[in-house]
């Protein structure tokens, strides 16, 4: 489950430049949230990052990972290069994870996991795959509406506000995201709980965003839980996009590798 | 010959400072990877009005290298050192009513030894060919989809306290045949001293929707002591089996089975089916129900071999239907506590497994895992049995 939210993480982060576009006034907001969908999701990545949470008691946990993604964030595999403790797992997500699978190098043992999985948290961060939306699921789960149109972290940024519809099962009630008007990359989210429309849970802010071989990139991320005063930061320690990856990668026997 | 033996002296002698020089640098240049953890760990059991501890000390040191691509090598040592209560006698832990049969003179014989060990837990060469992967050596076997119990598994003992603790390594020669991408097998030959008495596996793995699946054919003898004469019995057994695991209705579910043919005695079947569930916040349970038709269906007939072949791991189970049941919940960032219950539907009688990890440290885990068995004289979780608790820091470098 951790790694697709890494994986998740990673995606958020790359925002592709050749959209940039200047938009007219009378942008929708579907438009802005399916541009917004297109750049967090490169066709191909690979990646090494860096997790760093802060607990309530102040304590520091650090984790360090590999991923490859393909397909627009279709096909995920990552593997945790630190602590020495999960040194090894891996996890590969096919089907925009919907098919999800677990390596524990300790058992040698490969395990297929049901999509309920995602809702764990990532080895105690503050991060849950649901939050990131990898995938089509800031589409397919939540209605927009577009708010106005706002500064934040020195960005002019569309407000959008995304409502959880009827049928879904998603983990919050709204998200509020403000996303840069020039690449359409999601600055600031604000994630609401599950019942309560006005409690807000999380914050996200992405801070550092470079321009890396004409890709928007933001470096660092950090996800604020307001619930438990606790906080994960995700930094990009390498990051390159467009490669050839074979699908051999994305495989059950890559996995065990 | 005097020349010839100096002559050779020195060569032996320069070959290892070679070796001495050069392998350090070519250890370093293939990327040795050494890593493992220390873990120290206390066992206390109370048993009517004795309480007793063991306690071990276990460093285990992995060496991985990746030679190329193509050629990985693997191992471990277990160094194990135990203190405290060493000598246990297995007829402590089973009904009275049941240990009383054992004549007094005997009662010695069922004694069980911790010793001090070092271990070549692992030790495997794995080649990397476009078509297959060759794995040959000491190494881990666990097929299955089972959590509590797995039917399919006929290497390894599971821990109820534990499942999911590291299995030891076994002698064996593996390929896997990967074909296209919904598909593989894998073949499984564990040496013993004749071609008839080792280990065959084979199986066909498959992907069906969101689903996984295999069908599993094994070879392997069943080893059977009989506890009042203390006669090992080697018997044949075959077996035909398979399991899945998947999504269904929001669920994770998963099903194993095997049928076991013995040579000269009669068969039996064992079946595990499970279910879990995450709730939103990261509450997890799971719960999975196993059948063997080898246990007995009526605690009043479980007789010493029923007892002493489960404790000794020869058997899985006493009563024939049993149920895990197991809640973990995230309680902060850093701890995780849950519970487990595993009760014997044959008998009634239930073992309760409250459990706690705390992540000490980057690197330092310490978990809590308690017992405590409720059932009534006799049956399979017999109160009588007794509690205990087993506390373990694990330390990974």
């Amino acid at each position: 489950m951790a790694s697709k939210i890494i994986f998740s993480l990673i995606l958020l982060s790359l925002v592709n430049f050749s959209t940039i576009k200047t938009y007219a006034e009378t942008i929708t907001s579907q438009e802005i949230v399916n541009k917004m969908n297109e750049v967090i999701n490169p066709q191909t990545a690979q990646a090494k990052a860096k997790i760093t949470i802060i607990t309530s008691s102040g304590k520091e946990r650090t984790f360090i990972y590999d991923s490859f993604t393909k397909n627009r964030g279709e096909k995920n595999l990552i593997r945790y290069l630190e602590p020495k403790r999960v040194k090894g797992q891996a996890m590969l997500m096919l089907n925009n994870a919907d098919d999800i699978w677990a390596y524990f190098p300790r058992t040698k043992r490969v395990r297929k996991l049901a999509t309920h999985a995602k809702r764990q948290k990532w080895e105690g961060s503050d991060f849950s795959y649901e939050d990131m939306g990898s995938g089509d699921a800031f589409i397919d789960e939540y209605e927009n509406k577009l708010l106005g149109e706002e500064k934040k972290e020195n960005y002019d940024c569309y407000k959008i506000e995304l409502k959880r519809k009827k049928d879904s099962d998603t983990g919050y009630s709204r998200l509020i995201m403000w996303i840069i008007k020039d690449n359409f990359c999601p600055v600031v989210m604000n994630y609401y709980d599950k019942k309560d429309t006005k409690f807000l849970k999380k914050v996200l802010i992405q801070y550092e965003i470079k321009d890396i071989d004409g890709i928007p990139t933001g470096m660092k991320m950090t996800m604020y839980n307001k619930t438990d005063n606790t906080q994960t930061t995700m930094e990009l320690l390498e990051i390159k996009y467009n490669l050839e990856l074979d699908d051999s990668i994305f495989s059950e026997r890559n996995l065990r590798r | 010959m005097k020349y010839r033996y100096v002559f050779y002296r020195c060569i032996k002698t320069f070959i290892i400072f070679l070796s001495l020089i050069l392998l350090p640098l070519h250890l370093y240049a293939s990327k040795l990877d050494i890593y493992g953890y220390f873990q120290p760990q206390l066992t206390d059991t109370s048993s009517n009005d004795d309480f007793y501890q063991l306690s071990s000390n276990k460093l285990r040191i992995d060496f991985k290298c990746e030679y190329s691509k193509s050629v990985t090598f693997g191992a471990n040592y277990n160094f194990i050192q135990y203190s405290g209560k060493t000598q246990w006698n297995m007829l402590k832990y089973i009904p009275e009513i049941i240990s009383n049969t054992v004549l007094a003179n005997q009662i010695d014989s069922y004694d069980i030894l911790y010793e001090d060990d070092i271990i070549l837990d692992n030790a495997y060469i794995k080649l990397s060919f476009k078509s297959a992967d060759i794995t040959l050596g000491k190494q881990q076997i666990s097929p299955g989809t089972g959590y509590a119990w797995n039917p399919t598994d006929v290497f390894n003992y599971k821990d109820l306290l534990d499942p999911t603790y590291e299995q030891p390594g076994h002698n064996a020669y593996r390929i896997d045949f990967p074909l296209k991408n919904k598909y593989s097998i894998v073949l499984i030959y564990t040496p013993e001293s004749t071609l008839e008495n080792s280990g065959k596996l084979m199986r066909i793995k498959g992907k069906l929707g969101h689903f996984d699946y295999s069908l599993i054919g094994i070879e392997k003898e069943l080893l059977l002591t009989d506890y009042f004469t203390f006669d090992d019995t080697i018997r044949k057994r075959k077996i035909l089996g398979g399991d899945f695991v998947g999504e269904f209705l929001g669920l994770g579910v998963w099903e194993e089975y095997a049928y076991n043919f013995i040579k000269d005695t009669d068969d039996f079947y064992e079946s595990v089916t499970g279910i879990d569930y995450t709730f939103i916040g990261g509450t997890y349970v799971m719960c999975e129900y196993y059948r063997n038709t080898g246990g007995k269906d009526d605690y009043k007939k479980y007789d010493l071999n029923d007892w002493l072949q489960f404790i000794t791991a020869q058997t899985k189970t006493i009563s024939r239907n049993q149920i895990y049941a197991s809640l973990t919940h995230p309680m902060t960032d850093l701890i995780t506590a849950g519970t487990s219950v595993i009760t014997s539907l044959n008998d009634g009688s239930l073992s309760l497994i409250p459990s706690f990890t705390y992540s000490l440290f980057e690197n330092v885990d310490l978990s809590i895992f308690l017992n405590f068995n409720l059932g009534k004289k006799g049956t399979n979780y017999d109160r009588t049995l007794g509690n205990g608790g087993v506390a373990r820091l694990q330390v990974f470098f």
